[in-house]
């Protein structure tokens, strides 16, 4: 039995070295970030559709665009797509790039993992949003609070495709995060002790770390409603003895993390350009790292700050607002530090800069918002209503989106090999900010004269017609900017001019291999002895002599590369089609069974294929 | 200083964007039906002063760190013949700066925000309290003698209001922003809420959490009234509605128990109407707003919610179980909508 799945295994790893085929069977984490990032951006531009759909609904007083209950599935999945099938998997595009490079290791620790993580993203997403056409996608909000997602009150498959969904895509986060968490503490090159790490790849560690911790208290908040609609287990049900606010409790536990999952990588990202392009090291580079690490573990003393008008009562309120008020304190650390990177320096205005410094400009409001709100009592007038969204749309794309496109910009030579157009990317820039300020800013206004959120319809007297209009119109202008990023991207892969391996004299090790770097990324594994290892060696300017941590240093002979394997997309599709069984359940569980059973095959056979190279 | 004139025209863009931000914050209007920013109670009052507190606090901050941001990328621009800047790592005292002024700062904010976290809290035992019941999608309010009333909430203008949240079904919110701020409303416990009013007036409320379809459109009046207009409103619930007049607003009468409108309404006075899956329709000819204030209570707007009460509310209750709506065979003739408007109409 275990020979007869040894071979077939084996005959998993029949590689060729381009074609679909081997994109399928990838296991190179530089591919796997590829396509993480080129799938993301495809759906960011899906949820940027249903938020433009969304703003033509609001444009106007009494709009009859778009019918009540499309605009609830609208705005639902808007948000569930930005947060899990843009921003997250965009963090793990660049994890995947870039964290070996950083560290100076040819791959991930468990590449086969790695791939198994994109296609079950790749699959969960396209579940998610198959919903739409199968009967209508969730609708009760991304946040889904309880009871309005019972089997009463939200009948039909919407929300059962919101639990599979994201129970899946569950599983691929936290599959990468363990797997990004393993290859930081135990893949770094000699020398690149912790505190010599790039930002960037710190960063990630943090996020991982949050990853592993946050989603396994969602995923138990997701099969405690998935019991409640199948078999009537009543966790969040009041009349039987459970608790709506306890869904709130485990959705937010998990939901304020999930903020910082979404940030960190783009405050890393803006410690990465600032430096490169002020030619000056990361001001404050411990003060940095430990600004990340204590938003983590804030993170997790937050929560209830969504849940300020519950009725919690006053101490537990006053409580969440001082914890929630102390975020800011290492928030600001990293903002002056920043600023503190660029004073003095001489910076040089390329697109990635621009996309950097408007970050910080932007996600300052963002903050700023956010402070205002971790006041409870001045919150009751705040919550729920647009206020909030300008908020988290300051933060989350004048914070996380912009520093991401900035990011982009900034290894397109590395990820490409060629270069992009300069002059488009400034208007890209340009008109990427205008429209964020249009669209986002006048919000705040709609807020504070009462709009509430998630509402289709408003009466002309409300008084809102104004700045609904100039955001609609900011929406237009940020759809505009962003199908010129496409066009850079796409004409400036096809025919850009070839880059450098290190076109902006960078600091950091990603830089001293080609563009794009060859399969097993570094010919011999590089010794670090300082931060900014790669600048430290180009000026000659090696400061602390002697390398510290394992690995000799010596040049490597011969090259092993991990071998192709289809398994991990063959576990992904049994574990879809037990999803699809699952929604579908109606009184039997065959599919789900047969679907699972392809899954464990999967591992299995996985388990058994050998992994040394052939030769 | 950066010499002004090699400033590009796209920085003096990001300073217009810069500089115009804080004016156009004043570009919220205080006649907006939900405004947040003209309290008209003590409660909203109370909030209302610890969000200017952190208003310009948060004014202040932006715009130190947006002029500093600016001025940097300003001044340190590259120039044509720059050399390697001088490789500084960090600065310890700096460090400690910009931790413990921002604390400072965030220690100012929290002591006002704890101060009225408490003072708003505890509702005062001299309150009068009133039940709220949120239904998908409009509200209920029942006084202290036990009248009801349904999506207009009338309350005395000399003392303390307190509500008691509570909800047939799903979550909801409650709030009238010019009275008080917002209070969830959970399946399984009761919120309380309350405010002292300052003025007399018609202030607007909304749902804010949501409720599903539609929510939108679960929105509500609050009339502050002098003691003795209250007093008199509410005994006018008590007083059985008035001896039919016309011929139609008889056949209204009839029509609406043959119709079966009064297995969902009721209307005091009439011991055949007493259902409670809609709202209590006792006093609905003063009313002046319909439909959860959707829309003004006249003539026009009433036909068009008999006729068809889903187009103006999606998924309501009403158009989705009433046999009328829901069976073909039983709609309403327009004859029968006026004769019932008629009806509606002299409730009052
Ligand atoms: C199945 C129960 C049911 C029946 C039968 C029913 N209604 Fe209603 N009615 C409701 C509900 C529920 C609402 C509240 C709808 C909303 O605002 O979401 C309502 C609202 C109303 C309103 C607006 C009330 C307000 O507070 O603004 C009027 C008027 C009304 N109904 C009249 C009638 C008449 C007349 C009939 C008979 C022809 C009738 N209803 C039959 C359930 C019913
Ligand atoms: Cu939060
Ligand atoms: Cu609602």
């Amino acid at each position: 039995m275990a020979s007869a799945v040894g071979a077939v295994g084996a005959a998993g790893h029949a590689s060729t070295e381009s074609g679909v085929w081997s994109w399928i069977t990838t296991v190179d984490h530089k591919r796997i970030g590829i396509l993480y990032g080129v799938s993301a951006i495809l759906f960011f531009l899906l949820g940027g559709s249903e938020a433009f759909l969304i703003r033509m609904q609001l444009a106007s007083a009494d709009a009859d665009l778009i019918s009540s209950g499309v605009f609830s599935q609208l705005f639902t999945m808007h948000a569930l797509t930005m947060v899990f099938l843009a921003i997250m998997p965009l963090g793990a595009a660049f994890f995947n790039f870039l964290i070996p490079l950083q560290i100076g290791a040819r791959d991930v620790a468990f590449p086969r993992l790695n791939a198994l993580s994109y296609w079950l993203f790749l699959f969960g997403a396209i579940l998610l949003n198959s919903s739409f056409v199968f009967g209508g996608a969730p609708d009760a909000g991304w946040f889904a609070y309880a009871n309005l997602t019972s089997s009463t009150y939200s009948p039909g498959d919407s929300m059962d495709y919101f639990t599979l969904g994201l129970l899946v895509l569950g599983i691929s986060s936290l599959a990468a995060a363990l797997n990004f968490v393993v290859t930081i503490l135990n893949m770094r090159a000699p020398g690149m002790t912790l505190m010599r790490m790039p930002v960037f790849t710190w960063m990630a560690l943090v996020v991982s770390f949050l990853l592993v911790f946050a989603l396994p208290i969602l995923t138990v908040g997701l099969i405690e409603l998935l019991f409640w609609r199948f078999f009537d287990m009543p966790f969040f049900s009041a009349e039987f003895g459970g608790d709506p606010l306890l869904w709130q409790h485990i959705f937010w536990l998990f939901g304020h993390p999930e903020v910082y999952i979404l940030i960190l990588p783009a405050m890393g990202i803006v410690s990465e350009i600032l430096p490169t392009f002020s030619r000056k090291p990361l001001f404050g580079y411990t003060a940095v790292v430990f600004a990340g690490v204590s938003i983590a573990f804030l993170g997790f003393a937050v929560w209830a700050h969504h849940m300020f008008t519950v009725g919690l009562g006053p101490v537990a309120i006053a409580a969440f607002s001082a914890s929630t008020m102390l975020i800011a304190v290492p928030t600001g650390i990293k903002v002056f530090n920043w600023m503190g990177t660029i004073w003095g320096g001489s910076l040089d205005l390329r697109t990635p800069m621009l996309f950097a410094i408007g970050f910080i400009a932007l996600f300052t409001i963002g903050g700023l918002s956010g402070v205002m709100h971790a006041a409870a009592s001045s919150d009751a007038q705040q919550q729920d209503t647009y206020f909030i969204v300008a908020h988290i749309h300051y933060v989350l794309f004048g914070g996380a989106i912009v520093a991401v496109i900035g990011g982009i910009y900034y290894w397109f030579p590395k990820f490409s090999g060629h270069m992009y157009n300069e002059t488009v990317g400034k208007i890209n820039f340009w008109l990427m900010f205008l429209g964020m300020n249009l669209t986002f800013f006048p919000m705040h206004f709609l807020g504070l004269d009462g709009m509430p959120r998630r509402i289709y319809t408003y009466d002309a007297n409300m008084g809102w017609d104004l700045w609904n209009g100039v955001a609609t119109m900011g929406s237009l202008v940020l759809g505009l900017s962003f199908l010129i990023f496409i066009y850079n991207m796409v004409t400036s892969w096809l025919n850009g001019e070839p880059a450098e391996a290190d076109p902006w004299d960078g600091r950091t090790l990603e830089w001293s291999i080609a563009s794009p770097p060859p399969e097993y990324n570094f010919e011999e594994i590089p010794i670090v002895y300082d931060r900014d290892a790669w600048w430290a060696e180009k000026r000659g300017k090696v400061q602390h002599g002697v390398p510290v941590g394992g690995g000799s240093g010596e040049e490597e002979h011969s090259i092993h590369m991990p071998q192709p394997s289809y398994w991990p997309i063959v576990v992904s599709i049994g574990l879809i089609i037990a999803s699809y069984g699952l929604v579908y359940n109606s009184g039997n569980f065959i599919v789900a069974t047969i679907g699972l059973l392809v899954g464990i095959f999967g591992v299995y056979a996985w388990s058994f294929e050998p992994v040394n190279d052939p030769e | 200083m950066a010499n002004l004139k090699n400033i590009r025209p796209k920085a003096l863009l990001g300073l217009l964007v810069i500089v115009l931000l804080p004016i156009l914050a004043a570009c919220s209007s205080t006649d907006n039906p939900l405004t947040t920013i003209s309290p008209k109670s003590d409660v909203a009052r109370d909030i209302h002063w610890n969000y200017q507190i952190i208003f310009w606090f948060a004014v202040f901050v932006f715009i130190f760190v947006e002029t500093l941001l600016l001025y940097a990328v300003i001044k340190f621009r590259r120039r044509p013949n720059d050399g390697i800047p001088k490789q500084v790592h960090g600065n310890t005292a700096m460090e400690i700066t910009w931790t413990i002024i921002p604390a400072l700062i965030l220690i100012a904010i929290a002591i006002p925000t704890w101060i009225t976290i408490f003072e708003i809290d505890d509702v005062p035992d001299d309150a009068y309290m009133i039940e709220i019941v949120g239904h998908q999608w409009w509200w209920e309010a029942t006084y202290p003698d036990g009248q009801v009333t349904a999506n207009e909430i009338h309350v005395p203008s000399d003392r303390p209001i307190g509500f008691n949240l509570n909800t047939a079904d799903v979550l909801h919110s409650f709030w009238v922003p010019q009275l008080f701020g917002k209070q969830d409303i959970i399946p399984g416990r009761t919120n309380t809420l309350w405010f002292t009013p300052e003025v007399e007036g018609r202030f607007f409320g909304q749902c804010v959490e949501f409720c599903g379809i539609s929510h939108a459109n679960m929105r509500l009046e609050m009339i502050v009234d002098s003691p003795t207009v209250f007093a008199s409103w509410l005994s006018g619930i008590d007083s059985p509605a008035p001896a039919a007049v016309s011929p139609a607003v008889v056949a209204g009468h009839d029509l609406f128990a043959s119709k079966g409108c009064v297995a969902c309404h009721t209307i005091s006075g009439r011991n055949d109407a007493v259902g409670i899956i809609g709202p209590n329709l006792s006093l609905f000819g003063e009313r002046l707003t319909l439909a959860s204030a959707t829309l003004d209570n006249n003539t026009e707007n009433l036909t068009a919610w008999l006729k068809d009460p889903e187009d103006i509310k999606p998924g309501n209750i009403m158009s989705e179980s009433a046999p009328i709506y829901t069976n073909p065979d039983l709609a309403l003739t327009n004859a029968e909508i006026v004769t019932l408007v008629a009806y509606l109409q002299s409730l009052k």
